[in-house]
């Protein structure tokens, strides 16, 4: 986007202020990101603006030919979000939970119960999947940007958001039946 | 998947940023140095024509290294 690079050009000519074009910009998506890609009690708007200062320390290295900034932020926001979970859960690839237990004696979970149970389940992703899934589902970027994201093909990315998509309909075919 | 529920949970998801937050960003981001600051070693080792150039003279040095010692073997 030329208004990103436009805004970068005026930082680096050391107009700090035009980073909050930036900022105004992409907070929206980068939170998105941030809360989907962490654990709930983590401080996402701590791991968000951590992003952004890394983003403005390299902003030198970044290369417009290489990437658009938005792809290259989220880059940032991917990698910083994984280190975040692997510093709070070494043991990666946890399958879904026992406790996504919509045969509850309820049954009748409500809309908050479900949402809560699919961000349970959401949690439960390995990383990789939860990042494609979250990437492309949430943010609306395209399989070849989530690739390039990731640093994987788009045969990849597709089937990592396959899978990912295949848990949660399970989760949700498990809660859709006891009504029907 | 049901369709309506899984459309509303995604909607959910999607974050809004607290009306503070990007000012709380720009604080932080006024108290960081300017990045045109370490900007020309940056700029110079980000460049690909750059870097391509760096490896090929560094593979030419080793080159001429590992020739001098064969070389040593050869003199006469």
């Amino acid at each position: 986007m030329n208004d990103d690079l436009d805004a970068i050009q005026r930082v680096l000519a050391d107009d700090v202020e035009s980073f909050r074009r930036l900022v105004d910009r992409y907070q929206r998506p980068l939170l998105t990101l941030v809360r989907n890609l962490t654990p709930r009690d983590t401080d996402h708007e701590g791991v968000a603006q951590e992003v952004f200062l890394a983003a403005f320390r390299c902003l030198a290295s970044f290369d417009p030919k290489r990437s658009a900034f938005s792809t290259w932020l989220f880059t940032i926001a991917r990698n910083r979000c994984r280190n975040e979970l692997a510093r709070r859960r070494p043991v990666a690839g946890v399958e879904l939970p026992e406790s996504v237990d919509l045969r509850s004696p309820e049954r009748e979970a409500s809309e908050a119960e479900l949402f809560r149970q699919l961000d349970a389940a959401l949690d439960a992703l390995p990383f990789e999947q939860r990042s494609a899934f979250v990437l492309s589902q949430l943010q609306g970027l395209s399989y070849e940007e989530v690739g390039r994201i990731e640093g994987v093909g788009v045969g990849t990315v597709k089937s990592r958001i396959a899978r990912a998509r295949e848990k949660l309909r399970c989760l949700l075919r498990h809660v859709a039946e006891p009504h029907s | 998947m049901n369709d309506e529920l899984y459309d509303l949970w995604i909607q959910r998801a999607n974050a809004e940023a607290p009306t503070d937050f990007a000012d709380r960003v720009m604080d932080a981001v006024r108290r960081e140095p300017l990045p045109s600051s370490k900007g020309v070693r940056v700029r110079l080792l980000s460049s690909p024509a750059v870097r391509v150039a760096a490896c090929v003279l560094a593979c030419l040095a080793c080159l001429f290294r590992m020739a001098a010692v064969v070389a040593v073997f050869f003199v006469q």
